[in-house]
């Protein structure tokens, strides 16, 4: 568990790290949480827009990935494209499974809808990682990558 | 878990108008009208109102992909019950028997802030809360002790309106076997135009006395303005006069009444609560 207040302080650590390795982090809302953007190509050659967000879930006491994708015209892009040729979760795996790993809901801060990796098991994942890195570093080493997000070479865990 | 509330608050209902503007050689179809659940949401009732606007002869059928939903004039959560979107709408009139109106618009593209929900979307976002809310009530210790199939049991008991079913269901949640407090309770507030608030609110006081309804929605709401201050620092320096004179006007509205702000919060837990085992409360001025 993380209160918010060290969450806050983990975030702006987080940033600053993350700019030093030129990639481009920023603080929202006095720190309230954190937003990277980017554009993806997918495989169909078209061009989405990423929108990713690390903020402060109250319930869990944890950290959150929230993301969405767009059109370049600003539409979200429906649920099923988004795991098939975004996240390219396998065809195997059942959409009420990856609903349960995946949540849409309202944004807390933009409160539109937007994805979440539920943060129903960070707690548990978290203890195992058992990391003296930064918490956020090692957090986003597990949950990055369910969205595509690789940290820089040099911020790999050892 | 008192059952003449909770089957008070299941029943009532409230009125609906679904409008299509299709143009065409057609023109627009009638309206449709319908008495819907107040814990019942737009994403489930809408594939019904589609339906019967395709069964116009010769018209062209409106697939739920191709529409979206307003309500005066602006986009429409579809994901929160219908009840809450009446209460945030009725706030001036509360006594008039409105009709709830929505229009189903089918011009493209649709404006950017609204966003459709599928059924299966919505079954998603309905099993989340209820377990979030268990995670605030016990730490997951019921939900994770329920069977696989109670889950899609209580979501079947909203999509059919079976109240003995969901009965059978809330009782495991809100009253578990161990007898054991809540930790904390599911509370969410709307104020207008704003994403819902929540936080972490005990059920008792530090001193041991009952937490009202009034306490946690007026802490809710203070923390959420501390947390916006400019910045993490800077404490908010405890309730001004205008705040505290605001928060005797607040009104407190849920399933379209005005709840007594010296309500229990346990109480209002157990026996208001939507079937997603939140608290709704939206925030009205006072007349």
């Amino acid at each position: 568990m993380l209160s918010e207040e060290k969450f806050r302080e983990e975030l702006q650590k987080f940033v600053e790290k993350m700019s030093e390795n030129k990639w481009n982090w920023q603080l929202k809302e006095n720190g309230k949480y954190a937003r990277e953007t980017h554009l993806e190509t997918l495989a169909s050659g078209k061009i989405v827009s990423a929108d990713i967000h690390i903020l402060y879930n109250f319930t869990y006491q944890v950290p959150t990935l929230w993301f969405n994708f767009f059109e370049n015209n600003g539409t979200p892009i429906p649920f099923d494209e988004v795991v098939r040729d975004i996240l390219k979760i396998p065809e195997s795996e059942e959409s009420d499974s990856i609903r349960q790993r995946i949540s849409h809901y309202e944004h807390p801060i933009l409160g539109v809808l937007y994805y979440n990796i539920h943060p129903c098991n960070t707690e548990k994942i978290m203890k195992e990682l058992k990391t003296d890195d930064s918490y956020l570093i090692s957090w986003l080493s597990v949950y990055g990558q369910q969205v595509g997000l690789r940290l820089p070479d040099s911020l790999k865990l050892h | 878990m008192d059952y003449e509330v909770s089957r008070k608050v299941w029943d009532s209902q409230i009125p609906v108008q679904f409008t299509l503007q299709a143009g065409g050689p057609l023109g627009d179809p009638l309206p449709y009208y319908t008495m819907l659940p107040r814990f019942t949401y737009l994403a489930l009732a809408l594939p019904k109102v589609l339906s019967s606007f395709n069964r116009r002869e010769n018209g062209e059928t409106i697939l739920p992909e191709k529409v979206h939903l307003e309500v005066n004039g602006a986009p429409v959560k579809m994901y929160i019950p219908v009840g809450v979107i009446y209460d945030q709408l009725n706030q001036k009139n509360l006594e008039s028997e409105g009709i709830l109106e929505i229009h189903v618009r089918t011009s493209q593209p649709a404006p950017v802030d609204f966003q459709m929900v599928s059924v299966d979307s919505m079954r998603a976002m309905f099993c989340q809360t209820v377990k979030e809310a268990d995670y605030l009530k016990t730490k997951a210790e019921v939900t994770s002790s329920l069977m696989k199939e109670d889950m899609p049991q209580l979501w079947q008991s909203v999509v059919n309106n079976n109240f003995d079913e969901y009965w059978g269901m809330i009782q495991k949640l809100m009253d578990p076997k161990d007898g054991k407090d809540f930790l904390h309770v599911p509370l969410r507030v709307y104020v207008k135009n704003q994403p819902f608030k929540q936080a972490l609110i005990t059920v008792k006081h530090p001193d041991g006395s009952l937490r009202t309804i009034g306490d946690a929605v007026s802490e809710i709401l203070q923390f959420s303005t501390s947390s916006e201050a400019s910045t993490p620092t800077s404490e908010s320096s405890g309730t001004s006069s205008s705040e505290a004179s605001s928060q005797e006007e607040r009104r407190l509205i849920s399933h379209g009444i005005d709840v007594p702000r010296h309500t229990p919060l346990i109480f209002a837990a157990k026996n208001l609560s939507y079937p997603d085992n939140f608290v709704h409360i939206v925030i009205a001025e006072a007349r």
